[in-house]
């Protein structure tokens, strides 16, 4: 590595952190599950139990929705040390996705031994919307990701060891790695398998030709899983997974008796041959597969779930279409090894969003982003070797193809800090910092406070701004019974009540209450003290004394 | 012995591709799909009204341009119909029976292109044979009066007499002729045959103008000649009908620009970044596997089977296969031909309103169907236990087509194909002398040509009676108000109480208040739909 490639590498870093770290408190707006996530790191701190007071859970039960645990633990010396803030919250998501920018250069490096190459894999996922969008924010995903390139990193990295300790010492590493993944992020627990999968078939010539580290490694893995297994099979996580899998959707079946009844015979031989749930769910797994190769998810439009997209705005940025063209056209004249990892891993990639019935999902997804940059990396390389040696194309070339990748990054940057949260302004919780810092200043004053629901679970948001000492909380409050989608949520503690506002029966029940509600909700002839808007200017709350 | 190597003799599989691809088109051809539509009824009875009179509907004497509806129809389809229609009479299969030559001719035209285009690949052209056969995209628009299948099987001729010139010059003139006549076959030939030409053209660029002069210059004055009548409708307001379904004629709302106004409008937001951003997602939704495999052109339903998308579900695996195949060795004339096929001919149809449209951009099956050739080409050389499992998806995808198409299509999509107004003319038909005034609802579907079309209306005596309204809608399509003793209107209950002694033929939503009079209303029939579930038509008399 030469020293200028040392400097851009550098700078690469340096971008990378100046986006993900800009603004990063307050754009976009704190989200309940990352309040959740903090305040449990905070409960830990203060009590060594979560908000519900189980004592250092694997998975924590949050919303019931029983979130991997392992983000809320690499968060705790962050809280510990900055407090409980939007920013301790999302440091360690912004940081992992800072040096997964440079673990994907190392990853290229290792794989393809080409330092030009490896830099403009790093650059792209340095602003790659896919990647920025899940590293802005306390997101599990990115940082399951990152666990991801360090594991992989390390075990191609023990092929070049030669001595037997320092292979094995590699594999533990890039087990441990591997194994954190799956602490953190539900999606990965099916990938890594279907990775570790392609990878014995890939390098079977590699690993059976010395077999004993990986034995090792796979015995450790396994030792280090047992707690994982062991809470997955006795807590309510499964459930969960449930919930949002496949088979919660009733799609398939209706489908079956609406093409049965559409056959001559319903219960006919050929009817059930070809109408049945293994056909059905079947196809609408692969329809959710394909649906992820979408150019219109990668390109145009992004996800379908507002929280986790930019408007107008792909997972990918459209001139990328155009590298990962020259990338796939130049990976079938030379498919090695290598490349058949990455075109594997890009298969394996959406397999664990495809089983749930929200597809394409950007969030579930995200470890695609790792192949596609790398491919799109390795075409706009291939273009710039081929421009390399003709003069005047050469200059033209590079001038166009900058141009372009810097409008489409301009664009990009536009829509997400001018657009993003006045497009969708209940993407996150927008407003309700302002709402509890309000609330704070008197609250003494009312002897009860009633909170709308219309926004996602509001009580963990005013536990979180007002750091509400957790061991008040955790045994004073009660979860209600899961919604269709799995969730549950409190609607009391202390002084606080959230639920939909029934303006009258409030105001006829419960003098001397705070009424906090939306703008539909709340008469415009009450008394209103107050209006809330959020950092977008939207009105969120209007705050009536009764 | 020498049976079985005569039957695997590269003649001896064409044959079979083609009786194979004959089978799949003319089963069945006149019921299903399920009934005509509007456009496939004008052209029977257009076709029927040159046989009978030399005119068409209106009078006019043999137009290569038909009014139609006001939709102004390029004629050829009509012109192709009338040997048909006087062999076998004005029915479905003979109005239909055109197209599904064309699509038959189409499998050894396609077979005829690759032969020429990949020599070096032996088997590739039988395979590509195989593959158009059996493909859902081309059998589906074989199978009914498609101006556009005609269209394709005239590009397939235009592109093979293409080729064909570079070697013996004179086919230039054939191939002239061919691409023209796309142009009178369907409207939306326009750009895709530019498409086309424009490629050949390009990519034999330094061999095509080897090509003669006088051969090029005759060939060019003959094309003109030919497109002159369609070229003429681009200024004389008949093809108007086009802006209706441009995605350039829909603007965004001024709400949503304003939101827009940011400084950087000009930048990042300009309108013709608007236009270009819809272009380019209907572009990509051709290529989504929903499009492809799964549910096909859910935007307009009459154009693929109930969830099928216009390739076999086997073709997942294929057609990544093919483009590794095609990319994995040093491009050819041949292999950038159809890759760059594969690229654009989508875009005649992204330019339209409807997020996807089939029937557009069906010229994509010529590329796509190579393209998967390429990958069974490549499959026949993997593990016999490999080639036995992709044997077995595509068997199974094949069957679980042939099932959506031939079981599920009338079932679930007799509504989108206008089922029942067969049905209601043979029930009308014998009641016209006993009632005073027959209503029938009015719709876009045209009822009118569906009695022209079912009681073979004498053409010379309606000519003299044809007024097609026209809409207020400028290049919208007109409706025709009376035929005899039936009205074609918006029933209207409220008036027709009055109206002692009427047949209304209506759709299924009758009011309260007619329902709740019996005395008044008298319902004599019900016609459903083949789903067997909803209501198409009502036939009731007002007493």
């Amino acid at each position: 590595m030469n020293k200028l490639n040392k400097y851009l590498l550098f700078l690469i870093v340096f971008l990378a952190f100046v986006l993900r770290f800009w603004k990063l408190d307050t754009y976009p707006a704190l989200n309940a599950d990352e309040a959740s996530n903090g305040y449990d790191a905070y409960s830990l701190i203060q009590t060594g139990m979560d908000q519900h007071g189980n004592s250092w859970p694997i998975s924590f039960q949050s919303f019931n929705d029983y979130k991997p645990g392992l983000y809320v633990y690499l968060d705790i010396p962050f809280v510990k040390l900055l407090g409980l803030n939007s920013w301790s919250v999302r440091i360690p998501g912004a940081m992992f996705g800072v040096l997964s920018v440079l673990l994907i250069y190392l990853l290229v490096k290792e794989l393809f031994e080409d330092d030009k190459f490896a830099l403009i894999s790093a650059l792209f996922l340095a602003i790659s919307p896919w990647h920025l969008q899940f590293s802005r924010g306390g997101w599990e995903v990115n940082t399951a990701t990152f666990f991801l390139l360090a594991g992989l990193l390390l075990f191609f990295n023990s092929f070049r060891e030669i001595k037997f300790k320092h292979k094995v010492t590699k594999l533990v590493l890039s087990s441990l790695c591997l194994v954190a993944a799956l602490y953190t992020y539900h999606a990965v627990r099916v990938i890594i398998p279907l990775l570790g999968l392609s990878i014995i078939l890939i390098y079977r010539n590699v690993i059976f030709k010395n077999i004993k580290p990986y034995l090792i490694f796979a015995i450790f893995s396994v030792v280090i899983l047992l707690p994982l297994t062991h809470d997955l099979l006795s807590g309510g996580a499964l459930s969960r997974v449930a919930g949002v899998g496949l088979f919660a959707d009733k799609g398939p079946i209706n489908r079956i008796n609406e093409q049965r009844g559409e056959h001559s015979s319903v219960n006919g031989y050929f009817a059930e041959i070809l109408h049945n749930k293994f056909v059905n769910y079947g196809l609408f797994f692969v329809n959710n597969w394909t649906s992820h190769f979408n150019g219109e998810f990668l390109f145009m439009s992004g996800d379908s779930i507002e929280r986790n997209k930019v408007p107008e705005t792909g997972e990918m940025y459209l001139i990328d279409l155009l590298f990962l063209a020259v990338g796939f056209i130049f990976i079938a004249k030379k498919f090695n090894n290598s490349w058949k990892f990455i075109i594997s891993w890009l298969l394996i990639g959406p397999i664990a969003s495809a089983l749930t019935f929200q597809s394409p999902n950007a969030l579930r997804s995200q470890n695609m982003v790792i192949p596609l940059t790398v491919i799109s990396a390795f075409g706009l390389t291939t273009i710039l070797n081929y421009l390399n040696g003709r003069k005047i194309w050469k200059f033209i070339g590079i001038t166009f193809l900058a141009l372009l990748i810097i409008w489409n990054f301009a664009r990009y940057l536009n829509m997400y800090y001018m657009h993003m949260s006045k497009t969708y302004p209940y993407s996150s919780q927008y407003g309700v910092k302002e709402l509890v810092e309000y609330v704070l200043q008197d609250q003494s004053k009312y002897s009860d406070i009633y909170v709308t629901n219309r926004y996602d679970q509001p009580y963990i948001l005013f536990l979180f701004y007002q750091k509400y000492p957790p061991q008040k909380f955790q045994f004073h409050h009660t979860l209600t019974s899961r919604d269709d989608f799995g969730f549950s949520t409190v609607s009391d503690f202390d002084k606080y009540h959230f639920g939909p506002i029934d303006f009258t029966s409030i105001q006829n029940n419960y003098p001397n209450s705070l009424i906090i509600g939306t703008h539909e909700e709340i008469p415009q002839s009450a008394n209103i003290i107050k209006r809330i808007y959020g950092t977008n200017g939207f009105e969120y709350f209007d705050v009536v004394s009764n | 012995m020498k049976i079985i190597n005569k039957i695997f003799s590269s003649q001896g599989l064409l044959l079979i591709a083609l009786v194979l691809a004959g089978i799949l088109r003319l089963w069945h051809l006149g019921s299903i799909a399920p009934s005509l539509t509007p456009d496939e009824a004008s052209l029977g009875y257009n076709a029927y009204s040159i046989l009978k009179t030399g005119r068409d509907e209106f009078g006019k004497s043999l137009p290569i341009v038909f009014k139609s509806f006001g939709d102004y129809k390029p004629g050829l389809y009509v012109y192709l119909a009338v040997p048909s229609v006087a062999v076998f009479g004005l029915s479905e299969f003979s109005t239909r029976l055109p197209s599904a030559i064309f699509g038959i001719l189409s499998i050894y035209l396609i077979y005829l292109i690759v032969r020429k285009l990949f020599a070096n690949y032996k088997s590739l052209a039988i395979i590509s044979a195989f593959v158009a056969a059996t493909n859902p995209y081309l059998i589906y628009f074989s199978r009914g009066a498609w101006e556009a299948n005609i269209s394709i099987t005239l590009t397939l001729a235009g592109i093979y007499f293409f080729l064909k010139s570079l070697d013996e010059n004179k086919y230039i003139i054939l191939s002239s002729i061919f691409f023209a006549l796309t142009l009178i076959a369907y409207q939306g030939a326009k750009l895709s045959t530019a498409i086309v030409l424009l490629l050949l053209i390009l990519i034999n660029w330094k061999v095509f103008w080897k090509i003669k002069l006088n051969y090029l210059i005759t060939s060019f004055v003959l094309g003109v000649i030919i497109s002159i009548p369609i070229i003429l409708t681009l200024f004389n307001g008949q093809a108007q009908r086009l802006t209706i379904f441009s995605v350039f004629s829909y603007p965004r709302l001024p709400e949503e620009i304003q939101t827009y106004s940011d400084g950087y409008f000009y930048l990042f937001h300009s309108d013709q970044l608007n236009y270009f951003r819809m272009v380019m997602s209907r572009w990509f939704n051709f290529y989504s596997g929903h499009f492809l495999f799964f549910d096909g052109d859910t935007a307009n339903p009459v154009h693929t089977s109930p969830y099928q998308g216009i390739l076999l579900l086997g073709d997942l695996l294929l057609l990544p296969i093919g483009l590794f195949t095609i990319f994995k060795n040093k491009l050819n004339k041949g292999t950038l031909f159809v890759i760059l096929l594969l690229i654009l001919s989508p875009f005649s149809a992204a330019i339209s309103r409807d997020q996807t449209n089939a029937v557009r951009s069906l010229l994509t099956a010529i590329p796509l169907v190579i393209v998967i050739s390429f990958g069974i080409y490549e499959v026949i050389n993997y593990h016999k236990i490999v080639i036995l499992a992709f044997i077995a998806v595509w068997i199974f995808g094949f069957i679980y087509f042939l099932d959506s198409y031939f079981v599920h299509l009338p079932a679930h999509n007799s509504n989108y194909w206008r089922y029942g107004y067969k049905q209601m003319v043979d029930y009308v038909t014998p009641l016209e002398s006993k009632y005073k005034d027959i209503v029938f609802e009015q719709s876009f579907n045209q009822p009118y040509i569906y009695f022209l079309f079912y009681q073979k209306y004498d053409p010379a005596k309606y000519q003299k009676q044809a007024n097609l309204v026209s809409s207020k809608y400028k290049g919208d399509v007109g409706f025709e108000t009376k035929l005899d003793n039936v009205r074609f209107e918006r029933v209207d209950w409220s008036a027709l109480q009055f109206t002692n002694g009427t047949l209304v033929v209506t759709g299924p939503t009758i009011p309260p208040e007619v329902i709740s009079r019996p005395e008044k209303y008298k319902f004599l029939y019900e016609l459903k739909y083949l789903n067997n579930i909803d209501v198409a038509f009502e036939v009731v008399e007002v007493k």
